[in-house]
């Protein structure tokens, strides 16, 4: 190897502390690497929330109630009639109300289950 | 890998790292960060690290970040000749220490002017304590193309230097 090509190559010496500096950094980066994820933490969490009130502040209205000749509990506590005759559902209450034949031993009595429901599928009282 | 390891492994890797990457930057302060650099990222993935291969790999960390921030200096090839660092005795310079400046400038063009492939071989064989076959797995190419790429670097480094018409070129 050439005198030129040596001293291009001569070695030198880095600053001194290196190694007091590497362990500030590596504090520094752990430090920041922590309070990082508490921040996605925290972001994370504030999304969750801000979601979950979305979700309270826009869930589907109320059902539109059966007609009231059809109100299973005031006719169970015999404060109204049971209806003797076909009724028709109000158009508005259609898409909100179901109907369940209840199946039993006999063929004498037919006997049905009427309720309101929300459409997302949990009964209303 | 523990924080006693990492510590004995930069105390006796920190100078051969620093001279390979003084010649991407051609500043020790800014070699040395970004050996710093490769070090810190060796801290974070110390859980992952195999360490009878430790040392290949901070070569190639501390080599793509001093290749990456080579790269982000956008004007590095005037910038970097310019601000090389050789001290003068005095408020002006002597011409002693001009001529000293215009030599050092000189020989870091002759290596600015290496490819980079030719650039890494001849530093790593020339400053870490790596095997051939170890360099040939870092870099992966085989292992006998190593020595023939040497040679050729040396070549042309020496070919430059007689030249002498070496100026500041990219890649």
């Amino acid at each position: 190897m050439s005198e030129e090509v040596r001293r291009v190559l001569d070695p030198l010496s880095p600053p001194s502390g290196g190694l007091v500096r590497l362990r500030t950094r590596i504090a520094r980066d752990e430090v920041r690497r922590v309070s990082g994820r508490r921040v996605r933490v925290g972001l994370g969490a504030l999304v969750v929330a801000v979601g979950v009130g979305w979700a309270a502040l826009n869930r589907g209205s109320d059902p539109v109630a059966a007609s009231p000749e059809l109100d299973l509990a005031r006719m169970s506590l015999g404060l109204l009639p049971a209806p003797t005759e076909p009724l028709t559902l109000p158009e508005a209450a259609r898409a909100t109300t179901a109907v369940l034949r209840v199946s039993l031993p006999t063929d004498q009595v037919v006997f049905y289950v009427m309720a309101s429901f929300q459409p997302s599928g949990a009964a209303a009282p | 890998m523990g924080e006693e390891e990492l510590e004995q492994l930069y105390a006796r890797l920190e100078r051969p790292l620093c001279n390979v990457v003084y010649r991407w930057l051609w500043n020790m302060d800014d070699a040395q960060d970004v050996v710093q650099d490769a070090f810190v990222r060796l801290w974070r993935m110390r859980r992952r690290v195999d360490m009878t291969t430790v040392e290949p790999l901070i070569y190639k960390i501390a080599l793509n970040l001093a290749a990456s921030r080579r790269r982000s200096k956008q004007v590095w090839r005037w910038v970097s000749l310019e601000t090389i660092r050789v001290p003068f005795s005095g408020d002006q310079p002597t011409d002693d220490a001009l001529a000293s400046r215009d030599e050092t400038v000189r020989l870091c063009a002759a290596v600015d002017a290496l490819p980079e492939d030719l650039r890494r071989i001849i530093m790593l064989c020339e400053y870490s304590e790596l095997s051939y076959d170890e360099i040939a797995t870092l870099l992966s190419i085989p292992a006998g193309t190593v020595g023939s790429r040497r040679h050729r670097a040396l070549r042309r480094l020496r070919e430059a230097l007689s030249d002498g018409s070496t100026g500041p070129r990219g890649h």
